[in-house]
């Protein structure tokens, strides 16, 4: 059920209390927004940046 | 073509990601069919790939003529489209038949690896989205304790994104995982270079069990269903939590456990 609302785009808010299955479907994208919300918008942006460079 | 690419020609006609449906070919202006005579109908697509465009014309205010966005684009020259908008910097495209997350445009800042003012910007391209999933993982296990497992098995332990999630692990500036071992599944063809990498504490080919007595959890990227059923059928093997990413090995249908997932949504 938290794996489908998440890809329906409902918000994290109003399924992040639901807990994790024991086999889920990996998004990004819900991890994402865990980071945006725990770092802020620049840090995730800063953290980006500096990833791009990691296997060059 | 990277492995990147094959799990969005494997999953173009499934939900929830149905990647076809990105750019369908419009049989009435499409130059890349010859034959006019046959209808296209929709039974050809371009292939996504992830690309750098550059705006050549826009009605957006807030986007300029030659800023550059990075984004799931068709293979060819130029993309247009109807509908989208700014948010936060990004451009959101109008596309309702394909998962949300895919229909965003990120602006690309001149100090990142993926400009085209950094030599390596081809190279970055690449990893980016391999390494950018590969630290999601790296924080699901710092924000959940590793589920209290001690040992996180990551399979297809080549790819990009195991290698990113076992860089940032080894690299943990709080060494967090310094009590976590890292063990990695890969063929017989990349164990050395697996080896050589040094990200991982144990490496086994694919028909290797589990040594008994450690909570793992197991991060399938091969996609591979019978490594998850062959160590969960094994006494002493305990598989605490299963995160399914991606389809590397190609396997289809039963035997994938991402098929297992897209099948279920049906």
């Amino acid at each position: 059920m938290k794996m489908i609302m998440g890809m329906m785009g409902i918000p994290p808010r109003l399924h992040f209390w639901m807990p994790r299955p024991t086999q889920e479907l990996y998004l990004i994208w819900e991890d994402m927004a865990a980071m945006e919300k725990k770092w802020g918008k620049d840090k995730v942006k800063d953290v980006q940046r500096e990833s791009s460079f990691t296997f060059l | 073509m990277t492995a990147n690419n094959k799990f969005y020609w494997s999953f173009g006609e499934k939900p929830p990601f149905n990647f076809n449906k990105c750019y369908p070919l419009d049989e009435k202006t499409s130059t890349l069919v010859d034959n006019k005579d046959t209808p296209i109908g929709n039974d050809y697509m371009s292939p996504v790939v992830w690309g750098i465009a550059e705006v050549t014309s826009t009605t957006i205010e807030g986007v300029e003529v030659g800023a550059q966005y990075l984004g799931l684009l068709p293979i060819g020259d130029s993309v247009s489209f109807a509908k989208a908008s700014l948010k936060d910097g990004s451009i959101v495209i109008d596309r309702p038949a394909t998962f949300a997350a895919y229909n965003s445009f990120n602006k690309i800042e001149s100090d990142t690896a993926m400009s085209t003012s950094c030599e390596y910007s081809d190279l970055a391209l690449v990893c980016f989205p391999g390494i950018v999933t590969g630290h999601g993982l790296y924080f699901r296990m710092l924000e959940q304790n590793c589920y209290g497992a001690n040992a996180i098995v990551i399979t297809s332990a080549s790819s990009k994104v195991a290698l990113a999630m076992a860089f940032y692990m080894k690299n943990d500036p709080n060494k967090k995982f310094e009590n976590i071992q890292i063990i990695g599944y890969t063929s017989n063809n990349n164990m050395q270079f697996c080896k050589q990498t040094g990200l991982y504490d144990s490496l086994f080919c694919y028909d290797d069990i589990l040594p008994p007595g450690k909570k793992y959890v197991v991060v399938d990227i091969a996609g591979r269903a019978d490594i998850y059923t062959r160590n969960m059928n094994k006494k002493g093997v305990d598989i605490i939590k299963l995160l399914v990413v991606g389809n590397a090995s190609g396997i289809e249908d039963k035997k994938s456990t991402f098929s297992a997932f897209t099948i279920m949504q049906r």
